[in-house]
């Protein structure tokens, strides 16, 4: 079906208004952070898509979602557009942009079970100031809070700073409301546990678009004690350190809400002023003064027990200033965009991966190594670093962190520097037994190593695509490999 | 319409080595680089021909064969030409000896205008448009910041020129050789990685004294009425590092410092 022809119809299934055609907002629709540079550059060398669509209610997500179907026209769900994967750039010529815009009404919160209803175009942070005003927090803290909607961070899996606490998304969605490609939708009732088979929230946590569109999403709330937090900080001679102290802290059986551990290269970028050229690892305990204090505790006592390691403790109002300043709001977002147009530079790029505890120092260094000796433009790389940010019983995530100099052209930016350094970590931490893959979600430019991710289980991802998207309309390219655009739009080979 | 860039090359600063005990310019290994201005004389050019393809560019330059690689590459990102004007007897020619040569050249070709960067990494790259315009009889003007491009189909273009208090226009007939800025605010691009290897040799050109016809005696050092004596780098300085706590003491430190150099 043509453009034209796929207006024409857009327009027997929902209002004028409801339908964007506007040139700069195509352009900004058919990527994503992922490309930041190139979009701020007017670079992008991907498809625009044909409109984006503002649907109001799940029977007009049902609706679109069926005459794509049938018509075999790419579909690409989107909410508050933070994806940093690829997961909302489009690969092919004829592709609808499915946004929750309209889908902004916080429709209960339930104080007493603990529990607030939300439509997907709800933006995290309104969730979060109507909850704070009855003492509850969501518990979720992304980077991206200020701008992230609820629809995207359950489609991609998404994580908060305060993870280690209260778990990430999929440990929050209560139940949901979903549409299929066929037109079908589903909802998920909310209760408190369901032994009714196989977990079936999980087929929509983390699908990033390819299988359903996310409508609305029951999740669970917390009650919220401010006065309660306690924050600690520590100079360590190693980032090993650091790890060896997170895993005591959890597995003694205490859940901080942050523990985090910084090699010395990204605590120089995070703790400007008082990093002192070494390693650092910090907490906050949260919750009930109790807790707080028995947290605190076991922190003190897992940092006793690693002191040959410790250099010296941070003042804890230095960590607690810069956790109060840590999310980024539009506004970052923008005045990054206008760096990137006015410098040949951006604010650099992270590949989040995760491993068991033991695991985890082997994969960092591996990585370290390899980018220094093996990656052809080391000389040009200004930060490569890490830090582990969540952490669980079993294991933790590593959060790459690297930037560099840009001396190729806009269009080529990705393929130079991000692409080459993403390939030796997932390849390092694939290798050693990790998953690839912590919480941005596989989008598509980890696509092509979703098999090797997966593994025998990859059969399973397989068979849920070919039941609820049999003609693969939903995001084309994500999570599922796509080896002739990957070729093309990776790797620049027509 | 043609257009003519007329570019250097200099030394790249972060391999400038001097000899101390010759006080010579040591230029054998010295990586080379454009001169920054050049570069926005031809992202301009660029700029143009991106509105209008007909256009063709040349681009101009008298150097070693060794910068063939840097000329190829400014092919590569859709300059229609190059003309690499180089002979060992050239070596060694002060300003108003290559303004001659490269003059001989640009004379023997047509062009609507030269561009080149007003001002150079290398201070001798500046004089060459003026030395240049002079021989051939045409209008220079240094310091454009702005070229009205829509007036460039015409006969006369009106440029802007930033002068001391203001904001000057200019009229200009062609020929005419423009001296630009970076304000004119068009970057050469990169080569794009899939053009890296793109074979550009069918576009460039070698222009030697076998086509230019110099006397030796009329080229190179024997040729210049000036002559280098001694060339030193440029030592960086660096300043004196100090740091201070978030105490009260070195925030009043910090904020001495910012308002002594005026940022607050």
């Amino acid at each position: 079906m043509d453009k034209n022809s796929v207006l024409d119809q857009l327009n027997t299934l929902v209002t004028a208004d409801q339908i964007n055609t506007n040139t700069d907002d195509l352009y900004e629709a058919s990527a994503d952070r992922y490309k930041k540079y190139a979009y701020a550059r007017k670079a992008l060398d991907v498809p625009a898509p044909v409109a984006i669509v503002y649907p109001k209610n799940a029977e007009e997500v049902s609706a679109i979602l069926k005459f794509c179907n049938e018509n075999e026209i790419n579909v690409i769900p989107r909410a508050g557009m933070t994806a940093t994967e690829g997961g909302l750039e489009n690969w092919k010529p004829v592709t609808i942009v499915l946004d929750t815009k309209f889908f902004d009404k916080i429709v209960k919160i339930d104080t007493y079970n603990s529990q607030a209803t939300v439509q997907a175009g709800v933006p995290l942070q309104v969730l979060e100031d109507e909850l704070r005003k009855v003492g509850y927090t969501t518990g979720h803290s992304p980077q991206s809070k200020p701008v992230a909607k609820y629809g995207g961070l359950v489609a991609t899996r998404s994580i908060g700073q305060f993870s280690t606490l209260y778990g990430g998304i999929e440990d929050m969605v209560v139940g949901l409301e979903c549409v299929f490609p066929n037109g079908h939708v589903s909802r998920i009732k909310n209760v408190s546990r369901r032994a009714g088979g196989p977990d079936i929230r999980h087929i929509v946590i983390g699908n990033e678009g390819t299988l359903c569109y996310i409508t609305e999403v029951t999740i669970k709330i917390f009650k919220y004690y401010p006065e309660n937090n306690k924050f600690y900080g520590y100079l360590t001679k190693d980032i090993e350190t650091g790890i060896k102290i997170l895993r005591e802290v959890m597995v003694n059986g205490f859940r901080p809400s942050v523990a985090r551990a910084y090699s010395e290269e990204d605590a120089a970028q995070h703790f400007y002023h008082f990093h002192e050229g070494k390693c650092i690892v910090l907490f906050m305990a949260e919750g009930p003064k109790g807790i707080v204090e028995a947290t605190g505790t076991a922190i003190e006592e897992a940092v006793e027990q690693f002191k040959d390691g410790i250099i010296k403790q941070v003042d804890s109002k230095l960590i607690e200033d810069w956790f109060n300043h840590l999310n980024w709001s539009q506004k970052h977002i923008d005045d990054e965009y206008a760096e990137m147009r006015a410098k040949d530079s951006h604010a650099g790029y992270t590949t989040e991966i995760s491993a068991d505890w033991e695991t985890i120092p082997t994969i960092y260094n591996a990585v370290i190594n390899r980018v220094r000796t093996e990656f052809d433009r080391a000389d040009e790389i200004t930060m490569l670093g890490g830090h582990s940010s969540h952490s669980y019983l079993n294991g933790t995530n590593m959060y790459f962190v690297y930037n560099y100099t840009i001396n190729c052209a806009p269009e080529d930016e990705l393929l130079v520097y991000h692409h080459p350094i993403q390939k030796i970590i997932v390849e390092e931490t694939l290798k050693y037994g990790g998953s690839m893959c912590h919480h941005h979600g596989i989008g598509k430019y980890r696509s092509e190593w979703t098999l090797e991710e997966h593994g025998t289980a990859y059969f399973m991802l397989e068979k849920l695509k070919e039941a609820f998207d049999p003609k693969g309309i939903m995001n084309h390219g994500t999570i599922f490999p796509q080896p002739e655009e990957v070729k093309k739009y990776i790797y620049q080979q027509d | 319409m043609r257009l003519v860039c007329v570019i250097g090359f200099t030394p790249d600063k972060q391999s400038f080595g001097d000899n101390h005990e010759k006080q010579k310019l040591i230029w054998q290994g010295c990586r080379m680089k454009l001169n920054p201005d050049d570069g926005y004389a031809l992202g301009f050019a660029l700029h143009l021909k991106k509105q209008n393809p007909d256009l063709f560019i040349e681009v101009v330059t008298m150097a070693p064969l060794s910068v063939t690689p840097l000329v190829e590459n400014i092919l590569r990102v859709g300059v229609d030409r190059g003309t690499l004007v180089s002979d060992g007897i050239f070596a060694g020619s002060d300003t108003a000896t290559t303004s001659r040569i490269l003059g001989k050249y640009l004379k023997s070709i047509d062009y609507d205008y030269l561009l080149a960067g007003s001002f150079g990494d290398d201070s001798k790259i500046n004089q060459l448009p003026p030395q240049v315009s002079e021989l051939l009889n045409i209008n220079y003007i240094s310091g454009i910041s702005s070229i009205d491009e829509d007036t460039f189909s015409s006969s006369k273009i009106l440029v802007e020129v930033e002068e001391e208090k203001a904001m000057a226009t200019y009229e200009l007939s062609a020929p005419a050789f423009l001296g630009l800025t970076e304000k004119c605010g068009h970057k050469l691009p990169y080569v794009r990685l899939k053009d890296s290897r793109m074979d550009v040799g069918h576009r460039l050109q070698v222009i030697d004294n076998s086509v230019l016809g110099f006397e030796e005696r009329e080229v190179g050092p024997k040729g210049s009425l000036t002559k280098t004596i001694s060339v030193q780098a440029l030592r960086k300085k660096t300043a004196q590092q100090r740091i201070v706590g978030t105490d009260s003491e070195g925030i009043e430190y910090v904020y001495n410092f910012l308002k002594e150099k005026r940022f607050i």
